[in-house]
């Protein structure tokens, strides 16, 4: 997997049991087991994972606790998902959002 | 699954955990509905699952959830993590997603226990994807052991900032620079307060000590810091690339990655404006905190609020007030004869009273300082529809005061984090135009859902099961 975007590194090794596979704009990537989307994210490749709806701007995590809504993503063709609450699943399908949809009105 | 309980706890942080643990103990049916994965809030975050290693970095104040988590998990509740609550009524009733799917939840009783976040402070370039929270730094590290690897800044004011330089000062991070923004002239007007806080000296002593060794190792690591920083900014093309400051005249500049920043911590009221309970203006910490009695009794009855969400208080405090929340609604539901309740609560109340004696002197020395919202017209406050602080200042001078106003015409405060991050901004930006004390213009309002809710999660309701119970 390519790390060469990260600016994040693990500071604990990872046996090799302890990985699933993700996909990441349709890319396959290893990640740990466990950890939530915004840490598996941000570990590969953290360089944006949505824009804003009103000026496009690119954005990322900022809170990693639920508040900022800057870490939205497409999950299994889901809109919406906030990245740092929820936790990777094999196989998963993870899309950068570029523009938080609305769908509740 | 039941949809019908005694009561219902929203989060699973120190209050929550202590609160159900409590109603469970006394035979009451329980649903415990969370965000996260796995119970321990913010600051227990990911405990049960963290190795050796990250719990000697986090150290003794970390692992003291473990006890909390033990009690929690043993007890008999029927606990929903990865779950959003995106309404509450005051008649019981609760709304959430969760698995893809919606659910309604009932019970006379309602815990909010939504604990606190960062208080969001706007400066230049602070949309910037690198700059992160202090606390955001924490959380990824307990959920997966993250660390930077290129040059990070830190920058802000409170414990907090320290306790992550120190973190990853032990984990050899590339620590650019510390940029502490807290006004010396604080450490004066804290000091009516210090009286009350040396009555429990040792409490105190831990954390001067813990910031003295900070600094030690970070000189030791020569990571410069500096005092009295103010002027915080980001640049960058697409991330941050340099972090700018101001030192006593001094104009400072750092390459850097990832800029974390931490300017104190605040109640998360969300949910609490949604319910719709009444809310006090605290004049020294700048929020808004909602009206509970020493029970967490809000101005609903029904509804309590227990933890960091009824007042910054700190994890430990958290946890008192989430057991005396749940000692009182099982007196309520008669679990508890008054008798046992007075003496039971009595000792926990013992115990909080100690424990907040130190509070008035770190909420004055850590104070928001006076040109903390002093935000440039340019700069982006509300991250989600990208409002300036320049649009909302034209407003203020036109007369607008009321945060629900300036949504409806600039639409401030109207994206997916519902004025999370700008509220605090938008509040002293209208208290600095219109010489009003937040006090006296209408708080933010909050409509469900308060968090997104597909139209597939609708449409996968479980609200019309029938009742199981
Ligand atoms: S990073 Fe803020 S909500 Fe996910």
């Amino acid at each position: 997997m390519n790390r060469g975007n990260s600016t994040f590194t693990r500071s604990e090794p990872l046996s090799g049991d302890d990985t699933i596979t993700i996909f990441f704009e349709e890319t396959a990537c290893e990640v740990p087991a466990g950890v939530t989307v915004a840490a598996a994210l941000l570990g590969h490749d953290d360089h944006h994972f949505c824009r804003s709806a009103a000026d496009q701007e690119k954005r990322a995590p900022h809170c990693l606790m639920g508040v900022c809504f800057e870490c939205l993503v497409e999950i299994d063709g889901v809109k919406n998902r906030q990245a740092c609450l929820e936790p990777v699943r094999e196989g998963m399908q993870v899309k950068r959002q570029h523009e938080p949809v609305d769908e509740s009105k | 699954m039941k949809n019908r309980y005694d009561a219902i706890i929203i989060g699973a942080g120190p209050a929550g955990l202590a609160c159900s643990t409590e109603l469970a103990d006394k035979g009451l049916e329980v649903a415990v509905l969370d965000e996260q994965a796995a119970p321990g809030g913010q600051i227990y975050r990911n405990i049960s699952k963290t190795s050796a290693r990250q719990r000697a970095i986090l150290g003794p104040d970390y692992t003291a959830g473990l006890e909390l988590i033990r009690a929690f998990t043993e007890a008999t509740v029927d606990y929903l993590p990865q779950t959003r609550v995106w309404q509450a009524e005051a008649a019981g009733e609760v709304f959430f997603s969760h698995d893809n799917r919606s659910g309604r939840f009932q019970a006379p009783f309602l815990a909010l226990n939504t604990g606190a976040m960062e208080r969001p402070v706007p400066f230049p370039g602070w949309t910037l994807p690198g700059v992160m929270t202090c606390g955001g730094m924490s959380n990824l590290y307990k959920d997966s052991t993250l660390v930077p690897r290129e040059p990070v800044v830190l920058a802000g004011s409170g414990p907090l900032l320290w306790l992550v330089a120190e973190h990853l000062l032990a984990l050899e991070a590339p620590i650019a620079a510390i940029l502490d923004t807290t006004p010396l002239k604080q450490m004066l007007t804290a000091m009516p307060e210090l009286p009350a806080a040396l009555r429990r000296a040792g409490y105190l002593f831990k954390g001067v000590k813990m910031i003295a060794a900070v600094q030690l190792a970070a000189r030791k690591a020569k990571v410069p810091m500096y005092r009295q920083v103010s002027g915080l900014r980001a640049e960058g093309d697409g991330r941050v690339e340099r972090v700018k400051a101001s030192c006593r005249g001094r104009e400072l500049s750092f390459e850097a990655s990832t800029l974390l920043v931490h300017e104190g911590i605040i109640p998360n009221t969300a949910l609490l404006r949604q319910v719709g309970c009444r809310h006090s203006w605290n004049p020294v910490q700048r929020y808004w905190h909602p009206q509970v009695d020493a029970s967490g009794k809000t101005s609903l009855g029904s509804v309590y609020v227990a933890g960091d969400g009824t007042f910054v208080h700190g994890a430990k405090a958290a946890e008192l007030k989430g057991r005396l929340t749940g000692l009182t609604i099982a007196r309520e539901l008669r679990r508890l004869t008054e008798p046992d309740y007075r003496r039971q609560a009595a000792e926990v109340q013992a115990e909080l009273q100690e424990e907040l004696l130190p509070r008035p002197y770190i909420d004055a020395l850590y104070a928001p300082r006076k040109d903390l919202f002093t935000i440039s017209d340019e700069t982006t406050v509300c991250r989600c529809e990208g409002v300036t602080a320049g649009r909302i200042r034209e407003l203020v001078e036109q007369g607008y005061t009321d945060h629900n106003e300036i949504k409806s015409i600039i639409r401030c405060g109207m994206g997916p984090c519902q004025g999370r991050m700008c509220g605090s901004a938008v509040m002293e930006l209208v208290a600095e135009g219109s010489g009003r004390s937040p006090e006296e213009t209408r708080q933010m309002r909050l409509r469900p859902p308060i968090k997104p809710v597909s139209l597939q999660e609708l449409a996968n309701a479980t609200l019309g099961e029938p009742d199981e119970s």
